[in-house]
């Protein structure tokens, strides 16, 4: 790269929050030209998967796929694949199907109250991966219960980024950071004479202060937290991530990141490992090469330990 | 209902197959359970694999017992795209369209090429005996469309032309409540426009074709990476906002009034991106569309009964006119650059309705009989007449502004059906074609008699005259 490489930050909404890119290249024209060739591909993808769009292909899949089989483009064929096996690996704690949960605490948001166990119920047993069914030879899905529905607010952000990292590398930039609602990210290559893309995890007990500063390079990362969105009922708060399991906002973990080569895997994994506590995440780690964790947990009313997981280092809790 | 009218209605629905039973029921049709029907393997050779094309083609990877067999483009990272989203790891790839219709192993062909090449590729493809679908516009001359006409005809294969709104459930419905149900009247304008507040320019600024043999094709055909990459730019390659846009909504006029304009005039100009480019970011052109009564329309646009005062004032005379003589209904269309306001919509004006279209919305509003708002016992008050419009400003406050188009006024009379829009109808309609050889719905002369209409536009609003288009100039 020049001495003096052209630089280009751009933004864009779509999929209810905000994609800002930063790219570096030799050519400012390049940059230009692959960033807007990126932005038109997250609008497609948007319409593709989008729950609020009633001709969007999820809505076709959602009406239609617990009556007959429904084939899916490839590029959502593998996000359900993937979907579909996390779910098995964490046991449930990952699931696309939850909405029907959300729907009924959302529901119970606006009276004040939290959701009876009649309705909890009910949501519940229209919500698991375990009735969704994939044959990948004939790119079909099926649901063999009516009310199925998959959402992708999981994971479609992390679609989108790696979508958009395969546009930029297509057309020749090797230096870029992909930026998904200060959530999920894809650090390209690195800046110009630096070691990695440095990404800052909040504390979020803490805002002005980062539990971690880590170098990036070809690698994503996600963060899950319940500080900026919970549901206030009765005399206290819950998070707005919820346990498919037992349908009820996950507790214990204040803030869950995933570290993995794809931003499909850290945008899935950091709500799974949410759910999953500081035992499911270790045990995730440890089958899965290549990922990392960072959680920070409530250890009583008072303590909150950081735990680093699956990094060179071993692994110690941190108090801080 | 004479008969005639009903035979014609059942020949409507027969031409339009599968979609119009499905709208005359109300009802979305089922794609899968259409192509269950019909079992064999629709092989797919695609010229131009760039955002258009390759945005269709994650559309037709999910319709049953399709496949892209072979990818052709002139830009080597377009096909690298095309090999991403065609589900078949095994396509073959081609630069050249002549290699790939003599290579492949492909029984039809879909082009989403500029628009330059779209006569090209179009017909060198129904000349190695595949069926075509192409996107609009289907020619950038007249002349070139005529050719298309002429190849089709000649070889016995047909050219589907891109014009999706034909296939949308709601544009369907329209049609069947104008004609059908005779529900808006006597249309006597159609005021249309796609506003955007855009660029629409990839923007490079002084990039250049990268070095490298396989870019040599690429640089044979455009002077540079500019032309290449802008080519809705130039003339050379394109017919600006009225073949990139207003071919859709006037092939709407077209189809709502049920013939072809008369005469056209415009005004263009650049006025806002005041780049290189030479097409116009600002066009407003007024066509007429002389409506002579028929057997079709006789119901829907020569039957209004207006109230007492056209007899009182205008006597028995001017009654009789509007049930014989022909008359001449506008159509007004507008596309500019440099607002969003209103964005793409038609909007049907009948003397007993209005119908506004959208793609994804059909919009039915009741027009208030004028005598009554002076006269009549059932006069509106001031406050009634606003609650019809839109937006409602008063000094106080401001009311009801929405960035949908009148939102949430009038009756919604269709939905679009679920998972599915008008390009996955499109497409699937033309694999159903090309299994069974049923003449496409959007064929080859609808597409070039929709390149006659917006090519005369261009034309008026560059030569600054009137162009009268005598009925010869249609098939």
């Amino acid at each position: 790269m020049a001495s003096n490489p052209a630089f280009l930050e751009v933004h864009h909404r779509a999929m209810a929050t905000e994609f800002s890119l930063l790219l570096y290249g030799d050519n400012k024209a390049r940059l230009h030209w692959a960033a807007e060739l990126a932005l038109e591909e997250i609008d497609r993808l948007e319409h593709q998967i989008s729950v609020f769009d009633i001709t969007s292909e999820i809505s076709g899949i959602n009406a239609r796929a617990a009556q007959e089989e429904v084939i899916v483009e490839p590029g959502l064929f593998h996000v359900l694949q993937f979907s579909k096996q996390l779910h098995e690996e964490t046991g449930g704690a990952f699931d696309i199907t939850v909405h029907p949960l959300v729907r009924a605490w959302q529901f119970f948001r606006k009276t004040g109250t939290v959701p009876d166990a009649d309705t909890l119920a009910e949501a519940l047993l229209r919500t698991s991966m375990d009735h969704v069914h994939l044959n990948p030879e004939r790119r079909t899905v099926r649901f063999d219960l009516r009310g199925i529905e998959i959402n992708l607010g999981g994971i479609g952000k992390g679609y989108a980024v790696d979508a958009v990292t395969a546009i930029l590398r297509r057309n020749g930039i090797a230096s870029a950071f992909i930026n998904a609602g200060g959530s999920t990210f894809y650090a390209l290559g690195t800046p110009p004479e630096q070691e990695g893309w440095q990404v800052g995890i909040r504390d979020p007990l803490n805002p002005d202060r980062h539990l971690e500063i880590l170098h990036l390079m070809d690698r994503s990362l996600s963060t899950s937290g319940n500080y900026e969105r919970f549901i206030r009922a009765e005399t206290r708060t819950y998070g707005h991530i919820l346990n498919p399991r037992s349908g009820r906002p996950a507790e214990g973990v204040l803030s869950a990141t995933a570290l993995a080569p794809t931003a499909l895997e850290t945008d899935a994994l950091s709500t799974a490992f949410f759910v999953l506590g500081i035992e499911g995440t270790r045990k995730y780690c440890c089958s899965n090469a290549g990922v990392n964790a960072i959680q920070y947990i409530r250890e009583g009313s008072e303590r909150f330990q950081l735990y680093k997981i699956g990094f060179e280092k071993p692994e110690t809790g941190e108090e801080l | 209902m004479t008969q005639k009218m009903q035979s014609d209605r059942r020949d409507f629905m027969k031409t339009s197959g599968l979609l119009a039973t499905a709208i005359s029921l109300g009802a979305a049709p089922s794609i899968t359970a259409n192509a269950q029907d019909s079992g064999n393997l629709v092989k797919v050779g695609w010229i131009g694999t760039g955002g258009r094309g390759n945005h269709l083609m994650r559309k037709v990877v999910k319709l049953p017992n399709v496949k892209v067999t072979a990818l052709c483009d002139l830009w080597p990272p377009n096909l690298e795209a095309g090999k991403g989203y065609c589900a078949n790891p095994d396509v073959q790839t081609f630069q050249r369209h002549e290699e790939m219709l003599e290579k492949a192993d492909i029984d039809c062909v879909v082009v989403t090429s500029p628009l330059h090449w779209h006569g090209r590729h179009s017909m060198a493809a129904m000349k190695a005996g595949k069926n075509v679908f192409c996107e609009k516009t289907m020619a950038l001359t007249v002349e070139e469309a005529n050719e298309m006409v002429k190849v089709s005809r000649e070889t016995g294969k047909f050219l589907q032309v891109g014009l999706q709104r034909r296939y949308s459930p709601i544009y369907r419905k329209a049609v069947h409540m104008i004609y059908n149900e005779g529900l808006l009247g006597r249309i006597t304008l159609i005021r249309c426009q796609w506003n955007r507040n855009y660029i629409w320019r990839r923007p490079h600024i002084g990039m250049d074709f990268p070095p490298g043999k396989e870019y040599d094709l690429v640089r044979q055909y455009y002077p540079d990476f500019e032309h290449w990459a802008n080519w809705r730019m130039y003339w050379e390659y394109s017919g600006g906002l009225m073949t990139e846009l207003g071919s859709h909504q006037l092939d709407v006029a077209s189809w709502v009034l049920g013939c072809h304009p008369s005469a056209v005039v415009g005004v263009g100009g650049k006025d806002y991106w005041l780049d290189d480019r030479e097409v116009f970011d600002n066009v407003n052109v007024i066509y007429e569309f002389k409506i002579e009564p028929n057997e079709q329309n006789r119901m829907a646009f020569f039957s209004s009964e207006p109230p007492d005062l056209v007899a009182r004032y205008q006597g028995e005379e001017a009654l009789r006119k509007l049930k014989t003589d022909p008359y001449v209904a506008k159509v007004v269309y507008t596309s500019i650059g440099a607002n969003a306001h209103d964005g793409a919509s038609e909007q049907i004006m009948g003397d007993r309705g209005t119908i506004l279209l959208t793609t994804t919305k059909g919009l039915f509003f009741e027009e208030a009989a004028a005598p009554k708002l002076a006269w009549g016992d059932k006069a509106m008050s001031k406050a009634e007449l606003a609650a019809r419009a839109a937006a409602v400003i008063t000094s106080g406050a401001t009311h009801d502004l929405s960035m949908e188009p009148q939102e949430d006024q009038g009756q919604p009379f269709a939905r679009p059906m679920v998972g599915m829009d008008f390009e996955d109808i499109e497409l699937s309609d033309f694999f159903d074609c090309v299994r069974s050889g049923r003449q496409p719905y959007s064929d080859v002369i609808k597409g070039r008699n929709d390149a006659v209409m917006v090519l005369s536009a261009n034309t008026a609003m560059m030569q600054n005259r009137r162009i009268e288009l005598g009925p010869e100039l249609y098939i």
